[in-house]
């Protein structure tokens, strides 16, 4: 007895039904501003304002959510972590873009179409029941006020009660409908929550993906700003350094000339030094650069700029390039340092006879790859972890999410095959 | 002689007509851009037009691109190409407008003044001049054919050196052996690639990168 009084007067049982006969207000007005937001917007997709009031729609279903989680906290006593805002981004399309992608903005909206058949069916089932708990406890008490004759007993003489045995009898079906009240209100509350936990909360990985996210980009923001950072070097050093010491070189040329006619051996050998040390130079700064970023392929790409290294290595090799088109830079820049650091180690390492260098894009299930594969028929035996040219490649491979397989069984032959992502 | 010089360094246009001028050389007309080089060599009519690839406004390959229009309009203008690097494009757009007066060099050989001279004198002669690593890429393209394969080492060398316009002396000169031994070397190699002899140095070397660059 004391159970059932406290279920029935509990403000949770109370919080919970006022929240259940909102639902079908709350219901009946998101119902119609989702409906007409979203054909508005499909319907004027075609000009110019439709795709903007699309994305709006989207984005006001997040708005819907905010306010269904304030009313599930008020009312329901359930605490729901919102999603995590949309990323911020720059310029109108991309926010519009961003907005008509937003996920958490569609589940807004699906769970404001939901709440009007669900809002129907909570409402309805909310005041009958208390509407027959309430009226048949006390029914006695105001029958007779009721119009013509009292209560619809329907066919309560045939039941043979008579008008006491018909209200003891409509007083215990009140009084069953009482005690069942709150079971049914809870149980409606917690589809409730369900519906607000399923479509308006924060998905579990959601920080996870927004994290993996910002990481991409933050990754990607880096390995790009590192090869533009090597392009100005390389920029820099051809227009000063470079430019001077050809400029130098060339004058010091011009002196020895000069020296070795007039009667001053002295002179001659000392600037003939000079003018060795500095071609030196030149050679050196010029063998550096390649060894970053070559003017040649930010100006002309992969093709060439590999050709040139395939030209330089003291070992024959054969070139097969097929790559028709331009590349993302870091991933240009990654492919050629693969070429470029494989072909010292063939030179320096491996003793090999013969080098093959293939380039070629391929289609995988991730996307499409650029195949890098260097082999050698050397002596083999090159681990990631015996050299540090392999390692730092190794390191710039996977710094723009490739991957790198080394095979060089000692004894050989050695074949490095890296496969770098190369966008759509 | 008298030259057209279209370089967009300061630096390295004045020291190229120093260097020039300490040949005896005239430098007519320096440029800073190619966009007037087609008009200045119909006015100063020089022996020899020495050119940078990369240069103003684009910063890409105008020299290259005023180059070939340049040979196009006035054919057998010899024309001596320089470039930051070598790539294998722009030697067969230079070489499809004919070897005879023509050069591509790396910008840096300036550096070696007296090679860079006759490499010049070379160029205004009717001559060619192409750079080693020009011809390094040109062959690298074709070490799959098997002609190509079937030469030594030494007589790669050989190839090379011919492809960039030396004379039989001076390609002995340069491998440090005698003048027969490189004719035999010479010889070979024309046999292996299935090359009719030629005396003229001119057609030898169109006669190498004629097949370097079949396809």
């Amino acid at each position: 007895m004391k159970r059932f009084v406290a279920r029935l007067t509990s403000p949770r049982t109370w919080r919970e039904t006022a929240h259940l006969l909102l639902d079908l207000a709350v219901g009946i007005a998101l119902f119609t501003w989702v409906v007409t937001m979203l054909s508005l917007g499909v319907g004027l997709a075609i000009t110019v304002i439709g795709i903007p009031l699309l994305a709006l729609c989207v984005v006001s279903g997040r708005w819907i959510g905010t306010m269904e989680r304030g009313r599930a906290r008020l009312l329901l006593g359930d605490d729901v972590a919102a999603p995590l805002p949309i990323a911020p981004t720059a310029g109108l399309w991309p926010r519009i873009r961003s907005g008509l992608g937003d996920r958490a903005g569609w589940k807004g909206l699906a769970y404001g179409l939901i709440m009007l058949p669900w809002g129907i069916v909570t409402f309805t089932v909310t005041v009958t029941v208390w509407s027959i708990a309430v009226g048949f406890t006390t029914l006695p008490l105001f029958d007779w006020a009721l119009p013509d004759g009292g209560f619809e007993w329907g066919s309560y003489e045939l039941t043979g009660l008579g008008l006491v045995g018909a209200y003891v009898l409509t007083f215990l079906i009140g009084l069953s409908c009482l005690a069942l009240a709150p079971t049914v209100v809870h149980a409606m509350a917690e589809g409730d929550r369900r519906l607000v936990r399923l479509l308006l909360s924060r998905g579990p990985n959601e920080v996870l993906e927004r994290r993996v996210t910002q990481l991409e980009e933050s990754r990607d923001a880096s390995v790009e700003s590192s090869a533009s950072e090597l392009r100005r070097i390389e920029r820099d050093l051809h227009d000063g350094a470079q430019q001077r010491l050809v400029s130098l070189a060339m004058n010091l040329g011009i002196a020895k000339e000069r020296l070795e006619a007039s009667d001053d051996p002295r002179a001659a050998e000392l600037v003939g030094r000079a003018h060795d040390d500095a071609k030196q130079a030149i050679a050196e700064l010029r063998d550096l650069v390649r060894g970053i970023h070559p003017a040649v392929l930010t100006d002309r790409g992969l093709d060439a700029a590999v050709s040139a290294l395939a030209a330089r290595c003291p070992v024959p090799v054969a070139l097969d390039v097929d790559v028709p088109r331009r590349l993302p830079s870091p991933i240009e820049a990654a492919a050629y340092f693969v070429v470029a650091e494989s072909l010292t180690n063939v030179a320096k390492h491996s003793g090999a006879q013969q080098a093959i260098v293939r380039l070629h894009e391929r289609e995988r299930a991730g996307g499409r790859r650029l195949v890098v594969e260097v082999h050698d028929d050397g002596r083999g035996g090159a681990a990631v972890e015996l050299g540090s040219g392999l390692r730092g490649l190794h390191d710039r491979v996977v710094a723009v999410e490739g991957s790198m397989v080394l095979n060089s069984p000692v004894g050989g032959p050695t074949s490095i095959v890296v496969e770098l992502p190369c966008g759509s | 002689m008298r030259i057209v010089i279209a370089e967009d360094s300061v630096l390295l246009r004045e020291g190229i007509t120093r260097l020039l001028a300490e040949y005896d050389h005239e430098v007519v007309d320096a440029l800073g851009d190619a966009t007037r080089l087609v008009d200045s060599v119909a006015e100063h009519d020089p022996d020899l037009v020495i050119v940078d690839v990369r240069m103003p406004p684009t910063h890409t390959d105008e020299g290259l691109r005023a180059a070939v229009d340049l040979r196009g309009r006035r054919p057998g203008t010899p024309v001596l190409v320089l470039s930051q690097y070598v790539e294998e494009r722009y030697a067969t757009e230079l070489i499809a407008t004919g070897t005879a007066g023509l050069g591509y060099l790396l910008k840096e050989r300036v550096a070696d003044v007296r090679d860079f001279v006759d490499a010049a004198r070379r160029v205004a002669g009717g001559g060619t001049a192409l750079d080693p690593e020009v011809v390094a890429q040109l062959l690298v393209r074709t070490r799959r054919r098997e002609p190509i394969d079937a030469l030594t080492p030494r007589e790669r060398e050989v190839l090379a050196l011919m492809a960039q316009g030396r004379s039989n002396s001076a390609i002995a000169a340069a491998l440090v052996v005698s003048d027969g031994a490189v004719e035999k070397h010479i010889s070979s190699i024309f046999t292996k690639l299935d090359l009719a002899p030629s005396e003229s140095e001119h057609r030898r070397v169109l006669a190498v990168l004629a097949f370097v660059q079949s396809p």
